[in-house]
């Protein structure tokens, strides 16, 4: 199969990710009945994630593992990315997903969404901060885009 | 508590039908209670937030 990533790509890529502090655990959430934009999804995590050893990647099926899809809140969302923490064996949900194949504009969201993970650190306000400390139910954030 | 979903509208059309996506960013706080249209300051989010939260 033809590569996603060219060569001169993947040498841009190693050098960001240079900058990556501790693991992230990437899960990728597909699903047989939408395996036109699963598939491409799928490759695109395979050829990225290897380029750094502080990633690691798994695969799900949202059917075949319905409660870990439920866990992940990602049920009928494939294809669906998981961008969560890694200490060892235990992964922490910050509740970052990507929804749809992250090309275009995405891609570079998933780079900074996997920059974002690894530095533990959101980079929003204090106010913004103190503010979802002090959220008394769950917030849920859906932000639409596209590719261009 | 929170959950921070980027939806590309193009693979996820019903969605984008739902809450009639017309052009991006668009983001949608707790499936309507609050929307903020366009990439927006940091403070604007926030006062959107607190407004939905209500």
């Amino acid at each position: 199969m033809e590569k996603f990533l060219s060569d001169d790509l993947i040498g841009q890529i190693q050098q960001v990710f240079e900058k990556l502090n501790l693991p992230v655990q990437v899960l990728l959430f597909v699903s047989a009945s939408r395996k036109d934009v699963c598939e491409p999804t799928q490759q695109l995590l395979e050829e990225l994630i290897p380029l750094s050893e502080k990633l690691t990647l798994s695969i799900h099926d949202v059917e075949a593992e319905s409660d870990l899809a439920k866990l992940y809140k990602v049920a009928g969302k494939a294809p669906a990315i998981v961008i969560a923490a890694r200490e060892g064996e235990q992964i922490t949900d910050y509740g970052i997903r990507i929804l749809g194949v992250p090309s275009g504009h995405e891609f570079s969201t998933l780079i900074q969404d996997l920059l974002l993970v690894s530095s533990r650190e959101s980079g929003l306000s204090n106010q913004m901060k103190s503010y979802l400390k002090s959220l008394q139910k769950p917030l849920h954030l859906q932000v639409f885009v596209t590719p261009t | 508590m929170v959950l921070a979903e980027g939806v590309s509208a193009m693979e996820f059309e019903e969605l984008s039908e739902q809450f009639r996506i017309s052009s991006v960013p668009d983001t949608v706080i707790n499936a309507g209670a609050g929307r903020v249209v366009g990439a927006v300051p940091e403070q604007n989010m926030l006062a959107e937030l607190m407004r939905a939260d209500k």
